[in-house]
């Protein structure tokens, strides 16, 4: 019987501390890196397609990983436009719009991927002109996106993120 | 005007634009902490041509990345720091020839890490951009080091 007492006071301080859960602000235009697990090209891809990259590093708020590196990150090509005839370079915009919290929340994100291919257009019609009209079907470069690349993506309003104590 | 006063307008100008280069980079963050976003982003567009800003291979201040990767930041750094040097006096040639193999040493790390064999660390990103700012100096530098007065 007497230890029942200071079993049912430290049973207390388990339940009230040890399952506790944490609350953190995710504050606005906090930095969320975004990186491409694959090479993305302007030629593959078209406008409106949707993606999935993921975090590149942990998104850590007072000490507390509030967005873990790896979690996918929702993204839309916005453009894709592909090599064209007379050296026209290819372009390609991705734009970044969400990513998942470590409890399960949608985070929003703004930011995004933009890359153009080297254009050839000069050498195109110069060529075209003095050697051959069929230089001027030659095709610019494609904009290419590497695999591992990495862009600054920001957090769009505040969020509560919760984040359960061990 | 002597070759000595040109010397000297060289390596201050020198001193000045990639201090400057070097100082924007970590000013970017700073801004964008202090005025909150957009602020700054001008300075991100800014580097964006001439350095691939990837957030993970930066340095980070105020939880925002530099608007110059770690390598970047450190080579605009070493070829301002290399203007202070006073070094003996080398031909040009053999000045650009050590400039090119410091450069070459550098080219390494990034080397190895394009192909696999290891993630390279902001700190040796840093110390290896350094010493390829040195290289670029000594590249660039066209007037030699120690000389007697002369005038143009």
């Amino acid at each position: 019987m007497r230890y029942h007492l200071p079993v049912i006071i430290l049973l207390f301080f388990i339940v009230t501390f040890g399952f506790s859960q944490d609350t953190i602000k995710l504050s606005t235009s906090t930095v969320v890196v975004v990186k491409s697990t694959t090479s993305l090209s302007s030629k593959k891809l078209k406008t409106g397609q949707e993606l999935v990259l993921i975090v590149a590093a942990d998104v850590v708020v007072k000490g507390k990983t509030v967005v873990k590196a790896g979690t996918p990150v929702v993204c839309v090509v916005e453009s894709a436009e592909s090599a064209g005839m007379v050296g026209q370079a290819g372009k390609l915009t991705i734009s970044v719009q969400s990513t998942t919290a470590v409890d399960g929340s949608t985070i929003a994100l703004s930011g995004n991927f933009y890359t153009k291919g080297e254009s050839k257009t000069g050498t195109s019609i110069a060529a075209g002109v003095i050697l051959c009209p069929l230089a001027l079907l030659c095709k610019g470069e494609e904009g290419d996106i590497a695999a591992g690349a990495q862009s600054r993506a920001l957090t769009l309003g505040e969020h509560e993120i919760v984040i359960p104590e061990k | 005007m002597t070759i000595k006063t040109v010397d000297i307008l060289f390596r201050r100008s020198i001193f000045v634009l990639y201090f400057l280069i070097f100082s924007l980079a970590w000013l970017a963050p700073v801004t964008q902490h202090v005025n909150g976003y957009p602020a700054g982003e001008n300075l991100y567009s800014l580097f964006s041509p001439v350095c691939h800003q990837y957030p993970t291979r930066s340095f980070w201040i105020f939880d925002r990345p530099w608007a110059l990767c770690a390598r970047c930041s450190s080579a605009y750094l070493g070829l301002a720091l290399a203007s202070f040097i006073p070094f003996a006096a080398f031909s040009y040639a053999r000045r650009a020839l050590f400039g090119i193999g410091l450069i070459i040493l550098v080219a390494i790390d990034p080397l190895l890490q394009l192909f696999g064999f290891y993630e390279s660390t902001n700190l040796l990103r840093f110390i290896t951009g350094l010493i390829g700012g040195f290289g670029a100096f000594l590249l660039i530098y066209p007037i030699p080091f120690k000389q007697k007065e002369r005038h143009l």
